[in-house]
């Protein structure tokens, strides 16, 4: 291959991967664009209040994400009920997604979210760096994480529960775990619930929630334990399996926000609007609110800026 | 660069009437233990269910197509930006590696050496629990493509290295007999040499590349194993979604492969040519 | 929470001693699985020479990633439910035994003609000129390659912490979820592998001159 020719591959193999690493990786967070996926979603969505430019003009950080004209979420795409990208649309749905989708519409008037996937070990970092302006991700609140990042909220009180199969009898609550063998998710709350409640449980971890049921149901494991909206929804969506025993532990999920930006006292009081508006429980009816039976429970109530 | 013994020089005397009998039933008998193998496997895949169908209607689903499609322009393009990036700083580090400056050869030495030793995933979890940290973060895919290159430029180092040694001692005596000074006699003489030669092994490092963007998945990027998880867990199907994907690589790296072997192969023809 | 200094520590133990497990005999099945491979290879039975191709065609091509979510997630759909150690040590194997078998027949080139001929004279069938002289002298001459080989099961080990098994990446990740050290622990995680393949390079030419003696 004569060195003109490798050259001017070399530049279009490199302008290719310039334009599509700059254009393509981000994934789409529901940027408003309407998808065949269900419209009643789209509809609470869309029917959630938006703030007074006064409102936004008085807080710093609100400002900064109507100046950059969009909503930089840190979150995932996989979590089902929670954030879960449907792969024909694009769209992201769930409840985390939609009350992302919410805020954003909030401040930007439209849906415009841009999202970063995190893990555990990068949400603090992430925000302190500002590299993202709120984390929505079955975030819980502990003091050791309040020490480096501000939450918005609770939003939501969850709890771990256990996820087994059908014909499992011998497991009825947290105590029967001891001597078991469990499965959870990679640095989930699940992790620490069993560290605590179960310490004789013999526990391993996978990545994410598919990979975990089917160790279950593979019988490669007697147990899943993580929280209970998504062993619910595993439960309808995967046969032969049940819940058993009520949920151990109480996690009290929150909007991770950078420390001190004066996010908190601003993104608590649209929590408390749509509280009041009845959307929050319109979103749970239509996410987490598919599997569990009755209507939506008491939302917790924010905790006020101190 | 498939020297098979077989042909080359043949391992074993062209068989005599007896072994060509035993030949004969060594063929029957280890092709109906294969196929038999290859049955049993099929039939346990099909009596759980495996091949029902619906399993596999994501094949049938255009949008499902076009984002696994998604997945395998990302991956492609992940793979060609670490490439890019990692060939060239491979042979600056080699050729810092052979300097005869001390100062350079030593540090060049030792990040080969480190570098080359580290596992990616390793490398992938400091970059995002410490990039961050030190205000630096690039996006999703630069990440994936700049922790590649950390990692896959000290191994095209070695190759270079190899291939710079193995240039004639003859050929850089009678250079530097012709008053070229060491930095023409590398340029013009070894590095264009050592680059051929290595041809083959460079190109195969393409391969082990695309192997390594699948570790994108601990970034999140969206390339195509990540996306193959995504529709996992979107169908449920992991096992079908999986399989799929495996054979997409496997055949993108054959297919890599298979021109790396003719690039080579046009690249001994024109050294051969040349006067 | 009580002190976990000793918990921590024993927990990056254990993940080292899973770790160099996983490599140790990851790396004994591929090259065993790497002769076998080999010897189908050059072998005459025309349906053994196919399989040894596709087996090293398919595993040299295959991510390590991808294969290891089949082996853990697909073979129990087909009654196959292995251990978790078992399964990423199957993988390590299947993939570097490719690898190995390659860097076996590159080091077969270098047996001696008259060596075989002197064999088949002697009477030794296939299986014993392959085992007495052939694989040997392979062995030997293919010593820097199977060192690249190891190393690269030491690398591809440290993906079971994506499938569950807690090595010594997995094993810092759950200490730095604990703990706040980040930094310090992946960088004494990342040490600990040079060392590991550093000395697995010196091995290597510590064999190699000796070998070359005899």
């Amino acid at each position: 291959m004569t060195s003109s020719r490798t050259l001017a591959l070399a530049i279009l193999l490199t302008s290719a991967a310039l334009i599509t690493g700059c254009a393509s990786p981000s994934v789409p967070g529901g940027s408003g664009n309407p998808g065949s996926g269900s419209t009643g979603y789209d509809d609470i969505v869309a029917s959630a209040p938006v703030a007074s430019a006064a409102e936004i003009e008085a807080n710093p950080w609100a400002r900064a994400v109507r100046d950059a004209g969009v909503l930089r979420v840190g979150g995932t795409d996989l979590a089902r009920l929670w954030s879960l990208k449907d792969p024909t649309t694009g769209k992201l749905e769930g409840f985390d997604a939609g009350l992302s989708q919410m805020l954003s519409r909030y401040i930007l008037g439209e849906v415009h979210t841009e999202l970063t996937p995190v893990s555990v070990d990068t949400r603090e970092t992430l925000l302190q760096n500002h590299a993202v302006d709120a984390v929505f991700a079955t975030y819980s609140i502990t003091p050791k994480r309040e020490a480096k990042v501000d939450f918005a909220g609770p939003y939501y009180q969850s709890g771990a529960s256990i996820l087994v199969r059908s014909d499992t009898t011998n497991i009825r609550d947290v105590a029967d775990l001891a001597g078991k063998t469990v499965v959870t998710q990679s640095n989930s709350t699940g992790v620490t619930a069993l560290r605590e409640h179960a310490p004789d449980a013999h526990v391993v971890t996978f990545p994410d929630n598919v990979q975990c049921v089917s160790a279950l149901t593979q019988r490669r494991v007697d147990a899943y334990v993580i929280d209970e909206s998504i062993l619910l929804s595993n439960a309808v969506s995967t046969p032969g399996l049940k819940v058993v025993g009520t949920p151990f532990t109480s996690d009290p999920y929150g909007i991770g926000l950078p420390k001190e930006s004066g996010a908190k006292a601003f993104v608590n009081q649209w929590l408390s609007r749509i509280i009041a508006d009845g959307s929050w429980a319109r979103l749970w009816k239509a996410t987490i609110g598919t599997v569990v039976e009755g209507s939506a429970p008491t939302p917790p109530v924010p905790v006020p800026a101190g | 660069m498939e020297s098979n013994v077989n042909r080359d020089r043949p391992l074993f005397d062209p068989p005599g009437p007896r072994a060509r009998r035993r030949i004969r039933t060594l063929n029957a008998v280890s092709g109906a233990g294969i196929a038999i193998v290859l049955g049993v496997t099929l039939w346990a895949f099909a009596a759980r269910g495996q091949l029902a169908p619906d399993r596999w209607s994501f094949l049938t689903d255009g949008a499902m197509l076009q984002f696994l499609g998604v997945g395998l322009v990302n991956t492609l393009a992940c793979a060609s930006a670490a490439a890019l990036l990692s060939f060239p700083l491979g042979v600056a580090l080699a050729l810092c590696r052979h300097s005869r400056h001390m100062w350079l050869a030593r540090p060049a030495a030792l990040w080969i050496e480190v570098f080359r030793s580290v596992p990616l995933l390793l490398v992938i979890l400091v970059a995002l629990t410490l990039g961050p940290s030190l205000g630096f973060n690039p996006s999703l895919f630069w990440k994936l493509v700049l922790a590649i290159v950390l990692c896959v430029s000290p191994v095209v180092a070695e190759v270079v290295r190899a291939g710079m040694r193995a240039v004639p001692r003859g050929q850089i005596e009678a250079a530097t007999a012709l008053g070229l000074r060491p930095a023409a006699v590398k340029r013009l003489l070894i590095v264009p040499q050592a680059l051929r030669m290595m041809a083959p092994a460079l190109l195969s490092q393409l391969v082990a590349i695309v192997k390594d963007s699948t570790l994108g998945y601990a970034v999140g990027f969206p390339e195509l194993l990540k996306q193959s998880q995504t529709l996992s867990a979107f169908t449920g199907h992991l096992i079908q979604v999986t399989l799929v994907v495996s054979v997409m690589f496997v055949l993108l790296n054959l297919a890599l492969s298979r021109i790396a072997g003719r690039v080579a192969q046009r690249a001994r023809s024109t050294a051969h040519a040349a006067p | 929470m009580e002190s976990t200094w000793g918990a921590d520590l024993s927990g990056l133990v254990n993940g080292l001693l899973t770790a160099l497990t996983l490599t140790v005999v990851g790396f004994a099945a591929a090259l065993v699985l790497g002769l076998l491979a080999a010897a189908c290879r050059v072998s005459p039975v025309r349906p053994l020479r196919a399989v040894g191709t596709l087996y090293v065609e398919l595993f040299r091509n295959i991510p390590l990633l991808c294969l290891l979510v089949l082996i853990v997630f697909g073979l129990p759909d087909v009654g196959v439910l292995l251990p978790l150690t078992i399964a990423v040590v199957s993988a390590l194997a299947a993939v570097n035994g490719a690898f190995a078998c390659e860097a076996i027949r590159s080091g077969m080139n270098a047996v001696p003609a008259g060596a075989i001929d002197a064999a088949r004279s002697l009477g030794l069938g296939y299986g014993a000129t392959l085992r007495l002289i052939v694989f040997p002298v392979a062995l030997r001459r293919s010593l820097q390659p199977l060192v690249n080989v190891f190393i690269s099961t030491l690398l591809g080990s440290s993906l079971a912490s994506a499938v569950g098994v807690v090595d010594l990446i997995g094993a810092a990740q759950i200490i730095n979820l604990r703990e706040a050290w980040g930094l310090a622990l992946f960088a004494a995680a990342a040490g600990v592998y040079v060392a590991i393949a550093l000395g697995a390079g010196a091995l290597g030419i510590v064999l190699e001159r000796r070998w070359s003696r005899t």
